[in-house]
């Protein structure tokens, strides 16, 4: 249960607020760095552009958690052939909160091309094992895999062993585990562990303090190289809404890949960032068993299917209830899907991620980001391989009918017909979602790059990015555990700037800056 | 609202409950950014006109096969149609199993 208290800053009664570090952003990258910063005394304001809830109002009332939770009630597609379904989340501690808290440490193959092709120095497998660790240990991660209540996971496990497959259990910060499965609105029983319940609780311990509700809309420079005041827009009680602005030495931004770009560039701060989005495609099936599976008794991603990781693709059981598959299914006919849902429990959804070659741009339409996407032609190809794949093994763990994320696709029974099936299909019937969103303001000593190694802004001193944005190229695996090993390293990297700057002032005599928080 | 009906065991909720849904879904589409909400209301507004001037009604009292027909033959014809009803179709989806669970909730009661 919610047992760490979050320091809530009431701005109902302020026009203007100054602190000493603004984060802006209360996901994982925002929650790590508003941690790491209270911890080093600095007086640390975390903004939040979704609302606060915890797990006592957490439901299985999926489409009240969804509005809840995401952004646009869960829909911000990226346009274009086919459009992708972007599901992101909107409200305190961020993704950590609507994930599976898979929590991967960054492929040693992703690293080792991100140090050759972008020069990206000291952020190797040894210099962040000891981030990963500590990460780890708070976050109490664990290979949960309970026989009982995952049969969906098991009976992937079993096909995969039976093909040689590399499986592995999968790493996931979580405590007691229930299996609800409703790890993606909330998980009422409060196993997972959020940021509410660490990072950003820590933070909080150390006096940082959260403003909820609270939309950064503008960036305002002061000088030439440096962020003055950031403008928000506060949303109040009863509909009403008010505007605030917050004076800060330091702003650490961290509101994803989409977002954070987005406010960049609105700034006028730099014009031409979130230019290449990557992200993961995530494709579903349905898959029908002989037998009851109870899909919606398991805790999703329990095991994951990792042959052919370096081709990026990944394969897991993921969280089924009669609402997802209703979803998942909403190119097809209403009397199917009620057919189905009648036998729901012989259903189970399976998802294959991707790591897509397809790079995406965001322009702002009536301020809001939009993201049009380039869908590339080797996509599509590794769609019908992971595809393939995928039917593959479900029919190996005993599948009987299998549907495709092709549009209004029959569904098929055996490996010849999704060859078939394959055939005809052009992109634009592809149904793909996306989860992951990164590398728009990629970091690195390329001529590309947006941000310093040290998650600076290039041209600025005083604006630091630490979420998902970062990262040089999309990864393949959950982001969750890299973004927060990269913040801590940045973080590292800025106190020990700061502690030595601060230093040189004191031996020169300068004043050194204080901690303080006035509300006007 | 049209698109509600075409979702799934629309008809087996109570009246209430369809107009609570429907609520939701015109609220959660509200909330869209400007880009999205603008062609979705269109859409369900195109909708309507179309089926008043071909049918004389409004779409959301037709039998459901006659809506879902009706839609049909409009996507082909109109760009973009499929892909943002899909969307709502899928939110129908989403939201539309906390109502049915309620009706099961009061039932067994």
């Amino acid at each position: 249960m919610q047992t760490n208290p979050i320091n809530l800053l009431d701005a109902v009664n302020v026009d203007s607020v100054r602190c000493e570090c603004l984060v802006i952003g209360s996901g994982v990258g925002g929650s790590v760095a508003g941690a790491r910063l209270a911890e080093a005394g600095r007086d640390v304001l975390v903004v939040e552009e979704g609302e606060l809830s915890t797990v006592p109002r957490y439901s299985n009332k999926i489409g009240q958690m969804t509005a809840l939770l995401y952004r646009g009630g869960g829909i911000t597609p990226f346009l274009g052939r086919p459009m992708i379904g972007f599901a992101e989340a909107c409200c305190a501690g961020g993704g950590s909160v609507i994930n599976g808290g898979l929590l991967w440490r960054t492929p040693p193959h992703i690293l080792q091309e991100w140090k050759e092709e972008f020069g990206l120095a000291g952020f190797d497998e040894v210099a962040l094992r000891a981030h990963f660790e500590t990460v780890e240990r708070r976050l109490c991660v664990n290979r949960h895999c309970t026989e009982e209540g995952n049969r969906d996971s098991q009976l992937l496990k079993k096909a995969a062993n039976q093909f040689n497959w590399k499986v592995v259990a999968v790493p996931r910060a979580l405590v007691n585990c229930t299996n609800l499965n409703l790890c993606a609105t909330g998980c009422p029983s409060g196993a997972k562990q959020t940021m509410l319940e660490t990072y950003l609780a820590d933070a909080c311990k150390k006096g940082a303090r959260l403003l909820p509700n609270c939309r950064v809309y503008k960036l305002e420079s002061k000088g030439s190289s440096r962020v003055g005041r950031a403008r928000c827009s506060l949303q109040l009680p009863h509909g009403q809404k008010k505007y605030v602005d917050i004076e800060a030495d330091e702003f650490f931004l961290s509101g994803g890949a989409v977002q954070t770009p987005h406010l960049l560039a609105k700034s006028g701060l730099a014009p031409h960032v979130g230019q290449r989005l990557q992200y993961h495609l995530n494709l579903k099936f349905a898959a029908k068993f002989a037998t009851p599976v109870h899909a919606e008794q398991g805790t999703m991603f329990t095991q994951q299917v990792q042959e052919f990781e370096r081709e990026g693709l990944y394969m897991m059981a993921s969280n089924c209830q009669p609402n997802y598959l209703a979803a998942t299914l909403v190119t097809h006919h209403r009397k199917e899907i009620e057919k189905l849902l009648n036998e729901r429990f012989y259903w189970a959804l399976y998802v294959a991620q991707l790591r897509s070659k397809s790079v995406a741009k965001i322009i702002s339409a009536w301020n809001e980001p939009i993201v049009l996407n380039h869908f590339h032609s080797s996509d599509f190809e590794n769609f019908k391989k992971a595809c393939i794949r995928m039917s593959q093994l479900l029919f190996g763990a005993g599948a009987i009918q299998i549907y495709l994320p092709i549009a209004g696709a029959h569904p098929v029974s055996s490996e010849k017909e999704v060859t078939q099936a394959l055939q005809s299909a052009q992109p634009s019937q592809c149904r793909l979602i996306s989860v992951h969103a990164m590398a728009s303001c990629p970091m690195g000593n390329h001529s590309t790059a947006i941000t310093n190694t040290d998650g600076g802004l290039k041209g600025f001193d005083n604006i630091v990015l630490c979420d998902a944005s970062i990262l040089p190229t999309n990864i393949g695996e959950s982001p969750q555990g890299t973004i927060m090993a990269l913040a801590h390293e940045i973080l590292d990297r800025r106190v020990s700037l700061n502690f030595r700057a601060h230093k040189v002032a004191v031996t020169r005599g300068v004043a050194a800056p204080k901690p303080r928080m006035n509300m006007e | 609202m049209l698109l509600a009906i075409h979702a799934p065991f629309f008809f087996q909720l109570e009246e209430t409950q369809k107009q609570a849904l429907t609520g939701r879904i015109k609220e959660q589409i509200g909330r869209l950014p400007f880009f999205f909400r603008v062609p979705i209301f269109i859409l369900v507004d195109f909708l309507e006109w179309s089926c008043f001037l071909f049918k004389g009604q409004r779409f959301s009292l037709l039998p459901a096969n006659e809506a879902e027909k009706l839609l049909e033959r409009l996507s082909r014809w109109v760009f973009g149609l499929r892909s943002l009803n899909e969307l709502v179709q899928a939110l129908a989806s989403i939201h539309l199993f906390d109502f049915l669970s309620e009706k099961d909730a009061n039932q067994s009661h």
